[in-house]
C-alpha cells in the first residue's frame, strides 16, 4: 500500500484535485467514447460482411483498445485514491466502485464466451444478442461507460454536464445495441407485409420497447436539469448509431424531431406542476418517437399497415412511456448518490 | 367508509369480469356480429355503473374527493370513447385479429377502462398505505393493458414452443417476455412503495394468471405466478425494491422455462432461453433503478 507521505505535497494536491467527482468524470470520458464507438464499428462490420472468421480484425482492435484505455483510467483512479491514503473499495463513489468491478468482469466474461461456443456451438441469427455471456459483457460495459452519469450529483449544471450527457448516450448505446433483435430501425415492418401477423406483432413490440426506453431516458436527462439540445443530441447520436447497422438513415431525422419537439413542449410547460409535466414528457416523448418513425416511413416509402394498428401502436407506445412514471417516488429531495 | 371502499373494489372486479368474460368469448368464439351480448352487457355495467357511483360518492363528498370526482367526469367519456369505436367501424371497417386490439378507440377504451379500475387504489389509510382491495384495483390497470396486448404475452401466446418464424418469432417471443416483466415488476414495485399488505401482490398475479389463462386455456403458468409473488411478498427487511425486483424476475423466468422444460416443447436453444432470463435480470435492474428517489424539476426546469 502506497503511503500518502511517500508523495510530495503538490503531487498530493493534485491527486486530490484528480479525486473530485467532476474531474473523474471528465477524466472516463475518452475511454468511453472509444469503447461505446469500437462496439458499434465492430457491430457495422458484422452487419456489412466485413469480417473473416477471425478475432483478429482492425473492428476488434478499436473495441478492445477502447476497453483497454476505459480499464486503464479505472486503474489509474484506484492508483490515486491509493495515494491519498485510501482504499477504493470504502472511499471512491459506488459508480466508480460498480465500474472497477465491471472492468475484469469484462474479461472474465470474454473467457466465459469461449467455454459457451465450445460447449453449444457459435450463436446464429438474433443468438449472439442473447448469449448469455454476450449478454455480462454488455452488462460491464454498460457499468463502465455509464459511471460518468451516474457521478454526476447535480452540482454542476449546462453544458458542464457534457461527461454525464457522453456518459447517459454511451450507456444507451449498450442497451439499443443490445436490442437490435428487434430494434425498429432494424427490419422496419410497417413498410414490409413479410412475416404477416407476428411481423405486425414484432414491429409492434420493437417500437413500443423502443420508445418507452426513449421516453426513460428523456426523463433521466430531464430529472437531473440537462442544457438545452441535450436529449436532441443524444436521440440523434443514438439513431445515427444504430441506422449504422442497417443503413437505415433516415431515422435521423425522426430522432431530431423528437428531440426538438420533446424539448419544446418541456419548455412551454415550465409552469405545471412537477410531476405532471413529467409524466405528460414521458407520454409526448414516446408517442413522438413512434409517430416521428411513422412519418418518416409515410415520407420515404409507404405504411404497409393499417391505420388501426399504426395509429394504435403511437397511443400505446405514449401510454408505456406514461406508466414507466407511476413507479417513481417525486421529491424535492436531492438525489441519492 | 370501509364498506364504500368495497363497494368501489366490486365496481372494478365487475368491469374486470366483464373484460375477461368478453375476451374469453372473442377467443372461444362465442360472440356473433352483434353488439347485445351478455359479455358486453357485464362490461358496461360495469362501467357505468362505476362512473354513477363515483358521480354518488362525489355528491355525498366522501374522500378522497378528486379521484371521485374523475371517476365521474369519466362517464361521458366512456360514452363518447363508445361511440368513436363505431364510428372508427363505419369508417375504416371491422378490425379482425390484431387490429382488433390495437385500433386507437380500443386503446382509449382500455386506457379509461385502466383508469376507472384503479381509482379505488387512491384510497389510503391514516398513514399513506395502501389497502388490499386498493392494491388489488391498481393492478387491474395492468392487467388490463397486457390484456390489450395479449399477443406478447407470454401467459397466452408461447412462442417458446413454437420454432416456426425463424428470428421473427423468436424476436417477438423474447420481446414479449421482457415487456410483460417490465410491466409486471411496475405492479410489484408500485406495491412495495405504498406499502400494500402481504397477499395484495398474490392475489393481483393469480387474477391476472387466470384471466390470461382463462382466455388461452393454457393454465400452466398461473402456479408459477402464485409462486413468484409469493417469494416477493416475505419482503425480508433487507431487501431493497432492487433485490425483490431481481428476486421475482429471476424466480419468473427461470421457472417460466423449467415448465416449458417438462410440461410443454422448449423450442429454444440455451442461448435464447438463458438470454431471455439475463435480459429480465437487466430489465429488473432498470426498472428499479425508476423507484430511485427523483428530484421534482423547478419551474425552469432545474431540480429544486
Amino acid at each position: 500500500m502506497i503511503s500518502p507521505t511517500t508523495i510530495s505535497d503538490s503531487a498530493q494536491r493534485w491527486v486530490t484535485r484528480l479525486q473530485h467527482r467532476h474531474a473523474m468524470a471528465w477524466m472516463l470520458v475518452p475511454g468511453s467514447i472509444w469503447f461505446i464507438a469500437g462496439l458499434y464499428l465492430d457491430g457495422w462490420a458484422h452487419n456489412h460482411g466485413k469480417v473473416d472468421n477471425t478475432f483478429f480484425t482492425p473492428w476488434h482492435a478499436v473495441f478492445y483498445s477502447g476497453y483497454l484505455l476505459l480499464a486503464g483510467t479505472l486503474g489509474v483512479i484506484v492508483l490515486l485514491t491509493q495515494l491519498r491514503g485510501l482504499t477504493w473499495q470504502s472511499h471512491l463513489a459506488p459508480p466508480l466502485r460498480s465500474a472497477i468491478i465491471a472492468a475484469p468482469l469484462f474479461a472474465l466474461a470474454g473467457v466465459g464466451d469461449l467455454w459457451w461456443h465450445t460447449t453449444f456451438g457459435f450463436e446464429t441469427g438474433i443468438e449472439p444478442l442473447l448469449s448469455p455471456p454476450h449478454l455480462v459483457l454488455a452488462s460491464s460495459m454498460f457499468f463502465m461507460v455509464g459511471a460518468a452519469a451516474r457521478l454526476d450529483n447535480g452540482t454542476h449544471r449546462g453544458w458542464h454536464q457534457l461527461p454525464s450527457i457522453i456518459s447517459i448516450a454511451a450507456a444507451w448505446g449498450v442497451v439499443t445495441f443490445m436490442w437490435q433483435f428487434n430494434h425498429p430501425y432494424g427490419i422496419v415492418w410497417p413498410e414490409t407485409l413479410r412475416g404477416g401477423g407476428p411481423g405486425i406483432m414484432t414491429g409492434i413490440a420493437g417500437l413500443v420497447a423502443n420508445s418507452a426506453l426513449t421516453a426513460a431516458v428523456a426523463i433521466i436527462l430531464a430529472t437531473r436539469h440537462m442544457p438545452h439540445g441535450a436529449l436532441t443530441a443524444v436521440l440523434v447520436v443514438n439513431a445515427l448509431g444504430i441506422a449504422l447497422m442497417g443503413d437505415e438513415y433516415r431515422f435521423g431525422w425522426s430522432a431530431l424531431c423528437t428531440g426538438i419537439l420533446s424539448e419544446g413542449l418541456w419548455w412551454w410547460w415550465r409552469n405545471t406542476p412537477s410531476p405532471a409535466r413529467l409524466r405528460r414528457h414521458a407520454f409526448v416523448v414516446a408517442s413522438m418517437t413512434s409517430a416521428s418513425y411513422m412519418a418518416v416511413i409515410y415520407a420515404t416509402t409507404a405504411i404497409l399497415w393499417p391505420i388501426h394498428i399504426w395509429l394504435g401502436a403511437i397511443v400505446l407506445a405514449g401510454v408505456a412511456g406514461w406508466a414507466l412514471t407511476i413507479i417513481m417516488p417525486f421529491t424535492a429531495q436531492a438525489t441519492e448518490h | 367508509m370501509q364498506h364504500y371502499r368495497i363497494i368501489s373494489f366490486l365496481c372494478s372486479t365487475l368491469i374486470m369480469l366483464g373484460m375477461a368474460l368478453d375476451g374469453w368469448a372473442h377467443a372461444h368464439g362465442a360472440v356473433d356480429d352483434t353488439f347485445l351480448t351478455p359479455w358486453h352487457a357485464i362490461l358496461y355495467a360495469g362501467l357505468f355503473g362505476s362512473t354513477l357511483w363515483y358521480g354518488w360518492l362525489t355528491r355525498q363528498q366522501v374522500p378522497p374527493h378528486r379521484p371521485h370526482r374523475m371517476g365521474f367526469a369519466l362517464l361521458p367519456i366512456v360514452a363518447v370513447a363508445g361511440g368513436a369505436d363505431f364510428l372508427w367501424h363505419n369508417i375504416f371497417g371491422f378490425e379482425v385479429d390484431i387490429s382488433a386490439q390495437m385500433s386507437p378507440p380500443h386503446i382509449l377504451l382500455a386506457c379509461l377502462i385502466a383508469t376507472l379500475v384503479a381509482i379505488p387504489s387512491s384510497q389510503r389509510s391514516a398513514s399513506g398505505s395502501l389497502s388490499l382491495w386498493g392494491a388489488i384495483s391498481g393492478s387491474y390497470a395492468a392487467t388490463m393493458m397486457l390484456t390489450l396486448t395479449q399477443f406478447l404475452s407470454p401467459l397466452s401466446a408461447v412462442y417458446a414452443e413454437t420454432y416456426s418464424g425463424g428470428d421473427t418469432t423468436r424476436g417477438i417471443g423474447v420481446t414479449g417476455f421482457i415487456i410483460f416483466v417490465a410491466v409486471w415488476l411496475i405492479v410489484l414495485l408500485w406495491m412495495h412503495h405504498h406499502h400494500a399488505p402481504r397477499g395484495a401482490f398474490l392475489l393481483a398475479s393469480l387474477a391476472l394468471g387466470s384471466i390470461h389463462a382463462a382466455m388461452s386455456d393454457d393454465w400452466r403458468f398461473v402456479p408459477l405466478l402464485g409462486l413468484c409473488a409469493l417469494i416477493a411478498d416475505i419482503r425480508i427487511s433487507a431487501f431493497t425494491p432492487r433485490t425483490i425486483a431481481i428476486l421475482w424476475a429471476t424466480t419468473f423466468s427461470v421457472g417460466y422455462f423449467i415448465i416449458l422444460h417438462y410440461a410443454g416443447i422448449l423450442m429454444w436453444g440455451p442461448t435464447i432461453w438463458g438470454g431471455t432470463v439475463g435480459m429480465a435480470i437487466a430489465v429488473a435492474y432498470g426498472v428499479s433503478s425508476l423507484t430511485r428517489v427523483t428530484p421534482l424539476p423547478d419551474r425552469q426546469g432545474g431540480i429544486s
